[in-house]
C-alpha cells in the first residue's frame, strides 16, 4: 500500500524519469570508457536500452517518459548551435576543403535518401513508412519536420533517425579502415552528413577535426534534407 | 559564463527560428541558429573565448540528448515484430552506403582538386 502510493507520486515525476536517464547515461559512459570506447559498447544505444527496460518495468508509457524527460531534449536546440564553435576552430581546413565538402554533401545526402526509400520500398514496406524513412539521415528535429510534410509518421521517424544514428557511430570506425579513408575531414564530414548529432558525438570522440567536419557535415545535412528527401520520395512514388 | 553562453546560444536558436520563418526555409531555428553563432564567432573572436568552457561541456555529453526520442521506438515494438527485419536492413545498408559515397566523394574531389588530405 505505502510502496503503491509512494509509485504514484513518483512514477510520473520528471525529476524520476531525469534521473533514471542520468543514471542509465553514467552506467553507459563507464561501459563504454571501460571497454575503450570501442564502437559497438556506443552509449546513446545503451542508454536507450536500459530506459526501455526501465519503462517496460514499471509498466509506464512512452508519453510519460517523454514529458518528463524533456528538459532534456530541449538541450538539443542550444547544442545544434554550439556545434558552430568546432567548426569556427577549424574554418581553415573548411576554407581549404569547398569542392570536397560539396561534392560530399550532395553524394553522401542523396545516397542516403535514395537507398532509405528504394530498400524500404523493395521490402514492400507501405508508403507511410517510406515517408518517414527518407529524411533519416538528417538530425532529429529536421527529419521530424520532413516527415511530418512527406505524411509520414514523426515518432517513427524519431526512432528511425536515432537507430540511423547509432548504426553510423558504430560502423563508421571499422568502415573507414576497410575502405582505407584516413583523411579525418572525409571521415568526420561523411559521419555528420549520414548519422547527424549522434554520429558527430561519436566524432568528437575519435578526433577533433574529424568532430568538427561532422558537426558541418551535420548542419548542412539538416539543410540538404529538406530538399532531397522529397525528391528521393518522389522517385518511388 | 554559463549565464551568458547560454543567453548567446538560445538567442542564436531564438533569432534562427525567426529567419526560417521569414525566409519560409524547410531547416529548423537550431541549424539556422548554428549558421547565425558561426557568422557571431567568426566576426567577434572573443565571443569563442568566452562560451568555450560551456560548449566543450555541451558538446561532450551531445549524446544523452538522443535518449528520450531514440526510447520512442518502444511505441513500435508490435510493428518491429513484422516489419523490424525489413527496417533494419534498410536502415544499415542505408547508412553505410550513405558514409561510403561520401567519404569517397570527399576524397576523390580533394585529390581532383589537388586538395591534401588531413591525417
Amino acid at each position: 500500500m505505502m510502496a503503491a502510493s509512494l509509485w504514484a507520486a513518483v512514477g510520473g515525476s520528471a525529476p524520476f524519469w531525469i534521473c533514471v536517464t542520468l543514471g542509465c547515461y553514467m552506467v553507459a559512459t563507464t561501459l563504454s570508457n571501460a571497454a575503450g570506447r570501442h564502437p559497438l559498447v556506443n552509449p546513446v544505444l545503451i542508454t536507450v536500452l536500459m530506459v526501455m527496460g526501465s519503462l517496460l518495468a514499471t509498466g509506464t508509457d512512452y508519453q510519460t517518459y517523454a514529458d518528463g524527460t524533456h528538459i532534456i531534449t530541449f538541450l538539443l536546440g542550444p547544442a545544434t548551435v554550439a556545434l558552430a564553435l568546432p567548426i569556427r576552430d577549424n574554418l581553415h581546413h573548411v576554407r581549404a576543403a569547398l569542392l570536397p565538402l560539396a561534392a560530399a554533401l550532395i553524394a553522401g545526402s542523396c545516397t542516403a535518401a535514395v537507398t532509405a526509400v528504394g530498400f524500404a520500398y523493395m521490402f514492400g514496406l507501405d508508403g507511410t513508412v517510406l515517408a518517414s524513412l527518407a529524411p533519416k539521415s538528417a538530425t532529429a528535429p529536421v527529419a521530424i519536420a520532413v516527415s511530418q510534410t512527406l505524411g509520414g509518421i514523426p515518432t517513427l521517424t524519431a526512432g528511425m533517425v536515432i537507430v540511423t544514428g547509432v548504426t553510423g557511430a558504430i560502423v563508421v570506425t571499422p568502415l573507414m579502415t576497410l575502405l582505407r579513408i584516413t583523411d579525418w575531414r572525409a571521415h568526420g564530414f561523411a559521419t555528420g552528413v549520414a548519422a547527424h548529432g549522434v554520429g558527430t558525438a561519436r566524432a568528437l570522440q575519435i578526433n577533433p577535426i574529424a568532430g568538427a567536419f561532422a558537426g558541418l557535415g551535420m548542419g548542412l545535412n539538416a539543410i540538404a534534407t529538406g530538399f532531397v528527401a522529397p525528391w528521393a520520395l518522389g522517385l518511388f512514388q | 559564463m554559463i549565464i551568458q553562453t547560454i543567453f548567446i546560444l538560445l538567442g542564436c536558436q531564438t533569432m534562427g527560428e525567426v529567419l526560417a520563418r521569414l525566409l519560409h526555409l524547410p531547416v529548423p531555428g537550431a541549424v539556422m541558429g548554428m549558421v547565425l553563432m558561426f557568422g557571431l564567432l567568426v566576426a567577434f573572436p572573443a565571443l569563442a573565448q568566452m562560451t568555450r568552457a560551456v560548449i566543450v561541456v555541451i558538446l561532450a555529453n551531445l549524446s544523452i540528448m538522443f535518449v528520450p526520442a531514440g526510447a520512442g521506438i518502444i511505441g513500435y515494438l508490435a510493428e518491429l515484430r513484422t516489419e523490424g527485419l525489413a527496417l533494419a536492413v534498410t536502415l544499415i545498408a542505408s547508412t553505410v552506403a550513405a558514409l561510403a559515397v561520401g567519404a569517397w566523394a570527399f576524397v576523390l574531389t580533394a585529390r581532383l582538386t589537388g586538395n591534401h588530405g588531413v591525417e
